[in-house]
């Protein structure tokens, strides 16, 4: 007690803002030190399924590759035209909902290691799903997606499964958008004045 | 042998530890509750207003514990002696500077036997000097206008001090009742009010005869319901530098008013504090007016915030801790505004809202529910912070005696005032920050310097402009959303402020008058 009476006025006013800004600045550090580690992991996460995705790039090709004959992922058929690794293995299959028609499930060593779903309207690539080895989704990546209004919202959308963070990609690869809180300001605390008595 | 009553509240607690508490619970639990769900900490914009928020939620619980104590504690209720066996000398002064007020020179008769009454007059123009000679009382002068108010009031006590037990201080404007001596003396001849120097009375507002005045003052019986309970329960009382009686042994204690700075009232608040007095606002009513139009009230509050600034200059040390708190949150009450109009600026340009209508965004937050539905916390519990501080003001003032109409219109006075008169603040503070002294001028002055004529506001207009400009502009280019919401009420009410400013000014338009 002693202290305060003995600190300067000018004293005390920086000791307060410094008292009561402590635990934001504490909590600040704390929530810096988080972020750091989330965005950490997930540009782990990310590299990994870079990673996963050229690897099937280089890893998978076709004698039809920019040739004009029409191509048709929903035909088992095709599989067999379709050149893999010796190791790698392609399911065919057919799922029970969303907007794809079938789906080519990517076994690597016989574990399955990412899923691509074919367009139902026009047998494009609309999504592609990377596995964790212990069979879990890791992310997804959605081609094409459209809003309501049937505008384009992004050429690659892509969803970290275990990390609820949702990436937006152009057309060049880039990474445009990340978080959809980007897109949202704060509400203000109330105006202090509106209860002035003076 | 004097009566004594005993307090209506014996053996009352000093409420200042808890205040504190209640204040940094509230406080804590905003600043985890916001800092653990709100905020982002890898994006600038959310750490910056993280701070912002900090910045204000010191006063959100302020506000809230005031109201909260004014709502749960008893009032305070000093002890006083029902009846004198003996009446000490008692000095009643009036200051005066250009702004003497014949009006209130009969209420200085008093049915207290031993008193004497004198007009200490500053003023410098010989009109007004004349004025004050043909009031009858003896008429103080001295040759300078050193140290303003201090320096006048030193001046009496220096030639007059001695011959007095007591002495109250009125303004020129001040209003009290014929016992108004006998009933404060009453409080400071009862032997458990020794350390108190300062007998401060409630002082209500009278002859409202503009809208503006009206709606100003109409707060005032909230404001005592408030200190009735809050502040004086915590010890949290300055010295408002009239209608009050004075202990002359303390002021001697002290060495009389500060000179080196122009707050005379808290300057002698916090010296005496440093000696172990203290001030106690006691339960006897007096009057006082307040501002008739928003020039007025500019010289009044621009004299308040930049007297707050000065006093800072001064080390205090020794000086009651409550007090030097209680000064901080007067310095931040005057500085606020820009933490708010900063942020508001941030939103509409740090934000990009573009292309989302407020049905998109409710369709937006649908489809993100499982990122977003922490900022949908956050907005209703900030939107319910809003409704209790409102509901709990709205109660109090129904306590208090306040009418409906009443509270709404002074709120939205309020609002327009604190945010039109930012700019007139912050050059005060400013001012007294780098050294410069306030130029004393009364609120009721009657010499309107050319300065102080409405081409005065001619700053604070081109500061409204300027700055509403880059708020709608940043709404309209970059964050329309805004317009929706709480913010947009905020930001309504900010860029509304001169037009409501001239609606409580509309009766002062017309043949003849001039604002």
């Amino acid at each position: 007690m002693k202290f305060f009476s003995r600190l300067s006025l000018q004293g005390m006013l920086i000791f307060i803002l410094a008292a009561l800004l402590l635990p934001a600045l504490a909590l600040g550090t704390l929530g810096y030190f988080d972020a750091s580690a989330q965005e950490d992991n997930l540009a782990q996460v990310r590299l990994q399924v870079n990673q996963i995705n050229q690897l099937i790039n280089q890893s998978v090709s076709s004698p039809f590759y920019l040739s004009p004959r029409v191509f048709e992922p929903c035909d088992p058929a095709t599989l067999d035209q379709i050149n893999l690794p010796a190791n790698w293995q392609i399911k065919y299959q057919t799922p029970h909902s969303g907007r794809a028609a079938c789906e080519w499930v990517y076994l690597v060593d016989g574990a399955r290691t990412a899923a691509d779903g074919w367009s139902d309207y026009d047998r494009k690539l609309t999504n592609r799903i990377y596995y964790q080895s212990d069979g879990s989704v890791l992310a997804t990546d959605e081609f094409f997606t459209l809003d309501e209004s049937g505008q384009l919202v992004c050429v690659k959308q892509r969803r970290y499964e275990t990390l609820n963070v949702d990436e937006c990609y152009s057309e060049a690869g880039e990474l445009i958008s990340i978080d959809p809180r980007d897109n949202l300001f704060s509400p203000l605390p109330p105006m202090l004045y509106w209860f002035s008595y003076r | 042998m004097p009566s004594v009553n005993k307090p209506v509240e014996a053996g009352q607690r000093d409420l200042f530890p808890a205040a504190l508490a209640v204040f940094l619970t509230i406080y804590l639990l905003q600043t985890c509750f916001v800092g653990y769900f709100l905020i982002d900490w890898r994006h600038l914009n959310s750490i910056i207003f993280f701070f912002g928020f900090e910045l204000i939620f010191i006063g959100i619980a302020f506000d809230i514990t005031e109201s909260l104590f004014a709502l749960f504690a008893r009032p305070h209720r000093t002890p006083s002696l029902s009846s004198l066996d003996h009446y000490p000398p008692v000095a009643l002064l009036m200051t005066v500077c250009d702004d003497c007020n014949p009006a209130r020179w009969p209420a200085l008769i008093q049915n207290y036997p031993n008193y004497c009454v004198y007009i200490l007059d500053d003023s410098q123009d010989p009109h007004e000097r004349k004025l004050v000679d043909r009031s009858g009382y003896p008429v103080v002068r001295r040759s300078n206008r050193l140290a303003f108010k201090a320096g006048n009031l030193n001046h009496w006590l220096k030639h007059y001090g001695h011959l007095y037990e007591y002495f109250v201080v009125l303004d020129s404007d001040s209003l009290i009742a014929p016992d108004f001596i006998q009933q404060v003396v009453r409080f400071a001849e009862h032997p458990a009010n020794r350390s108190i120097a300062i007998f401060q009375s409630y002082i209500h507002p009278v002859d409202a005869r503009t809208i503006f005045s009206r709606v100003l003052g109409s707060m005032a019986k909230i404001r005592f319901y408030i200190f009735d309970r809050f502040a004086n329960r915590t010890g949290l009382v300055l010295s408002w530098g009239h209608n009050q009686l004075l202990r002359m042994k303390a002021i001697r204690e002290a060495g009389g008013y500060c000179e080196s700075i122009t707050p005379e009232d808290t300057s002698l608040s916090l010296a005496l504090s440093e000696i172990g007095y203290s001030i106690r606002l006691v339960d006897v009513t007096s009057y006082d007016t307040d501002p008739p139009d928003i020039l007025s009230f500019l010289r009044r509050i621009t004299r308040w915030a930049g007297q707050t600034a000065e006093v800072f200059s001064q080390p205090w040390r020794g000086a009651s801790l409550r007090l030097k708190l209680l000064l901080s949150h007067h310095l931040y009450t005057y500085t606020i505004h820009n933490v708010y109009l900063g942020l508001l600026i941030y939103t509409a340009w740090g934000f990009d809202s573009r292309g989302i209508s407020p049905l998109k965004l409710i369709e937006f937050l649908g489809s993100h529910m499982q990122v977003l539905w922490i900022w949908t916390l956050v907005l209703a519990e900030l939107s319910i912070l809003w409704l209790l501080q409102l509901l709990l003001r709205f109660h109090l003032g129904r306590l208090a005696g306040i009418s409906t109409r009443d509270f709404f219109e002074h709120m939205l006075l309020a609002t327009a005032l604190h945010s039109f008169a930012g700019l007139s603040m912050d050059l005060a503070v400013l001012r007294a920050i780098f050294g410069k002294r306030m130029d004393f001028v009364p609120t009721n002055t009657k010499i309107t310097l050319l300065k102080e004529r409405p081409a005065h506001l001619t700053k604070d207009i081109v500061f409204w402009l300027a700055a509403s400009g880059l708020i709608l502009s940043g709404m309209s280019l970059r964050n329309p959303l805004l317009f929706f919401g709480l913010n947009g009420l905020w930001i309504f009410f900010w860029v509304a402020s001169p037009l409501t400013l001239l609606l409580f000014h509309r009766d002062r338009f017309g043949p003849g008058r001039v604002i």
